[in-house]
């Protein structure tokens, strides 16, 4: 139209008004159109359209441009012309919109020229298209516009339409570069990320990293186009509100599924709005949680729960019982003589017996129980079940324990003591229960174990008893409430004195006197026993050296004495501070205090016969008797036991017994000492099987000190008058 | 046959089965069946002989799957009185599979064992000395085996 506007026809011209602004509307809205397609759709075949589109708005506006020229004659075009050119035209409109959006920069330059070729192309053509003939009877009409006022205002439209066409594709060309690049960028940081991240357009996956890729198993090119909720089926993303963080599961390649810490979160990207999801792999998290879990609730070498952990669920089934009225039952279960296996076969072969044990405990248990492992050899159950059902279990928990361990090609005896508690008869809150148990478990273990007990109020009276005398013992030596006793022995031949047995004796304010057998395994257990001993010989001794020279005193000593490394230095400074001669001191010892093969008891025994003391063997026949400890250690004398002396001489096995014993004693070079010696038949036993001392009720129960003191006063006057 | 660090343990025990004789019976079959089956994957070869509601039974294999196996044994209160007669070491099998053997009813094999297990032998209890409590148990019990004995050499050995 610039063209025709500055051409010259020769003859006067004008343009129609009203085809004239059609024609602008018609341009405005191809070039609109076709630059909204070319920004808005993608490849090339679109741009291409959109191009026909802008071409075909530049046809109609030069040709409808043409069509509104009036001259003053008539106005033909030459259709070949017309085709033609408005063909070329239109071809190179789609390739300069091709090349203006193209992504190579070379290309890209291409697309101004040719835009400007096409409207070459069309003017030329147009303009060679028309042909005017002069025709003076033609009249301009009245409303026709003189080119002069068209011209600068059609120019200008035209130019800038398409200069601003340019432009904007140029725009649009370069956001969606940069959009490019921002995704490229983001792909890149993506990549590199610990967490599985998927770009989602309206629930499909457009993008995912080589993380999500990794944790799910699937290519990265497998899960473009994949739904996010196959990757996440149990996973409802509107839960999810802004930066909130959930837990899923993510079915990955091969149905495999995984625990997955899932962030869902709105982005930009461009100018689009596009959801990311972030997967965070929890399950080393989880795996590290269950371990502590586990450190903390159970007992990392049985698998059961430790103490805390069965306190707690012994607490809950106590509540529970207040609102449901369901009876349970308390089993304690103790190991016997487990101290021993980790002892000597060392404590590997100790755990594993414990790591059995607590799986054969585990085979104890009906449905709804409990097994726990509350510390060392201790294991307790905790049972929904009557009485009746706590006798099964307990009698299953020893059965099971009492069968044979095999470590090592090693068969390992071990038994249970086992406590039952009832609730709610034996009471209901925890550590009444367990004190109940306790109890019943003590019972077990003082009857030798490998076996169970229920539960009886008399155990609860028992064990105060025994808490009372146990705190009176303490105190006893303190408020000198000891006193020693002495039961002369005699040559049964000659009736002379040779000296006495030293007998402790408890004054008790309340109970009288309490005999040894009441309180010396009680002062044993609670560690009084080396106090006490050492007060009794240091008494005993201090009596010993006012007697007549020649009369000896024979001490007790317990097994835990002569476990102690200072019993010699003590003895021999007790003897130093009291000036008793050695040889007038013996000591006695029963056999279970040598029955443990301890060095340390040997070697105080042979330090203090060294040291010229006498020791002698005491209740010789009722333990073990085994002959070996004879020969082991040379004992000066042999103490038959009372109970062998009650039936003689009318029973002959016992008397068959002592005078065997009495003939090894004498064999080994040991005295012969026969206790309880109640009757001349007796006496006269004794004397004829060569005896060499009697002791017993014939001759005195055991007497005070100054009684003794009384008695050997006499003999002694006796014989210096006789 | 011959393999390095073979166990052999020889137990008896006595069946704590409630029920009728059926019912019992019935039970055993499954011991057994599930036995075979995990003895035979664990590389364990044996005898089990149940009579008159007494368990004796062989068992040889590695130690590892001999401890195993008795551990699991030792774990079931299906039966009770549970003694351990023997554990050996040996140098090769004398069992080749793992057999059942039933007795006859009305043979009281409870009286052939522990009677003829007497505490020295218990004490001294050698590989040989567990099979021949074994054979001694077999060969009287033998006609009524529900497996061929043909299998257990303590059979087809003279006595």
């Amino acid at each position: 139209m610039i063209a025709m506007l500055a051409f010259q026809p020769g003859m006067p011209s004008a343009f129609e008004p009203f085809l004239m602004a059609i024609s602008l509307i018609a341009v405005i809205m191809g070039i609109t159109l076709g630059m909204l397609k070319a920004i808005r759709q993608r490849g090339r075949a679109a741009r291409f359209q959109a191009g026909l589109i802008i071409g075909t708005g530049v046809v109609i506006l030069h040709y409808m441009g043409q069509a509104s020229y009036l001259v003053r004659g008539h106005v033909t075009f030459d259709p070949v012309f017309v085709v033609t050119s408005t063909l070329i035209s239109l071809g190179l409109y789609g390739t300069a919109i091709v090349a203006a959006a193209e992504r190579n920069r070379r290309l890209r330059r291409w697309g101004g020229p040719l835009l400007l070729l096409a409207i070459v192309v069309l003017h030329v053509g147009g303009m060679a298209s028309l042909e005017l003939e002069f025709d003076p009877r033609v009249e301009l009409p009245s409303h026709s516009l003189p080119p002069e006022s068209v011209a600068p205002i059609v120019g200008a439209v035209s130019f800038s339409l398409v200069v601003l066409a340019l432009l904007g594709l140029r725009f649009s060309v370069a956001a969606a570069v940069r959009l490019r690049r921002d995704r490229q960028r983001l792909s890149e940081l993506a990549n590199i990320a610990l967490e599985g991240l998927a770009i989602c357009d309206d629930g499909v996956i457009v993008s995912a990293n080589e993380s999500l890729a990794k944790l799910s198993g699937f290519d990265r090119a497998e899960l473009v186009g994949r739904s996010i909720s196959a990757l996440l089926p149990t996973f409802n993303g509107d839960d999810l509100a802004g930066l909130e963080e959930a837990d899923a599961t993510l079915v990955g390649a091969n149905d495999i599924a995984l625990p997955v810490r899932v962030l869902r979160n709105e982005v930009m990207l461009g100018r689009k709005r596009q959801i990311v999801f972030a997967f965070r792999d929890q399950r080393e998290r989880l795996r590290t949680e269950a371990r502590i879990r586990d450190l903390a609730f159970f007992d990392p070498l049985s698998g059961l729960p430790n103490r805390a952990h069965f306190s707690d669920m012994l607490a809950r089934r106590a509540g529970s019982f207040r609102s449901e009225g369901r009876a349970f039952v308390l089993l304690l279960v103790n190991l016997d003589r487990f101290k021993g296996v980790n002892e000597t076969l060392g404590h590997g072969v100790g755990d594993e017996v414990l790591r059995r044990a607590g799986s054969r405990l585990r085979a104890c248990i009906r449905e709804g129980g409990i097994a726990g492992r509350l510390g060392g050899d201790e294991f307790a159950l905790l049972l929904t079940c009557d009485a009746a059902g706590a006798e099964t279990a307990a009698a299953d928990v020893v059965e099971l324990l009492a069968r044979p361990f095999l470590i090592d090609g090693c068969a390992i005896q071990v038994t249970a003591s086992v406590g039952v508690a009832l609730a709610p008869d034996d009471g209901v809150e925890p550590e009444e229960l367990t004190r109940a148990a306790e109890l019943a478990r003590s019972r077990s273990k003082e009857e030798g174990g490998n076996t169970f007990r229920f539960f009886e109020p008399e155990m609860d009276e028992h064990a105060r008893q025994r808490q009372l005398l146990e705190a009176e013992l303490r105190h006893a030596l303190g408020r000198e409430q000891f006193e020693v006793h002495y039961q002369p022995q005699v040559d049964p031949r000659t009736g002379d004195f040779q000296g006495a047995e030293a007998l402790v004796r408890w004054n008790h304010p309340d109970r009288g006197m309490v005999g040894p057998d009441r309180f010396i395994p009680l002062a044993e257990e609670i560690g009084l026993i080396g106090a006490i001993g050492e007060w009794v010989l240091q008494t005993a001794c201090t009596e010993a050296a006012s007697w007549p020279n020649g009369l000896s005193v024979a001490v007790n000593l317990s097994p835990r004495q002569l476990r102690d490394r200072n019993l010699v230095a003590t003895v021999l400074a007790i003897l130093e501070v009291t000036g008793l001669d050695a040889h007038r001191l013996e000591l006695e010892i029963t056999e279970s205090a040598i029955i443990q093969d301890d060095e340390v008891t040997y070697g105080n025994m042979r330090e203090l016969q060294a040291a010229g003391i006498r020791v002698s063997m005491d209740d010789f026949g009722t333990g073990y008797s085994s002959l070996s400890y004879l020969r082991r250690f040379p004992f000066d004398k042999l103490k038959i036991d009372r109970s062998f002396v009650q039936s003689i001489p009318e029973d002959p096995d016992s008397v068959a017994i002592v005078q065997a014993v009495a003939t090894l004693g004498r064999k080994l070079g040991m005295t012969v000492r026969i206790e309880g010696v109640e009757t001349g038949a007796q006496r006269f036993f004794a004397a004829s099987e060569c005896c060499d001392q009697i002791q017993g009720y014939l001759i005195s129960r055991p007497v005070p000190a100054d009684a003794i003191r009384t008695m050997f006063a006499g003999a002694t006057a006796t014989r210096l008058t006789a | 046959m011959s393999e390095m660090h073979l166990c052999r343990l020889l137990y008896r025990s006595e069946a704590a089965i409630p029920g009728s004789r059926q019912a019992v019976e019935a039970v055993v079959d499954g011991i057994v069946r599930s036995s075979s089956k995990s003895n035979a994957t664990a590389g364990i070869t044996g005898a089990l002989v149940f009579a008159s509601g007494t368990f004796i039974q062989a068992l040889e294999g590695s130690a590892r799957s001999v401890e195993a196996t008795f551990e699991r044994i030792c774990c079931d209160l299906r039966h009770r009185q549970f003694q351990l007669l023997a554990v050996t070491t040996a140098s090769s099998r004398v069992f080749s599979d793992w057999a059942m053997v039933r007795s006859r009813p009305g043979v009281d094999l409870a009286r052939l064992c522990p009677a003829s297990v007497s505490e020295p032998q218990l004490q001294q209890a050698s590989a040989a000395e567990a099979i021949r409590i074994m054979r001694i148990a077999l060969l009287r019990e033998g006609a009524a085996g529900a497996r061929p004995l043909a299998s257990l050499p303590a059979y087809s050995m003279p006595c």
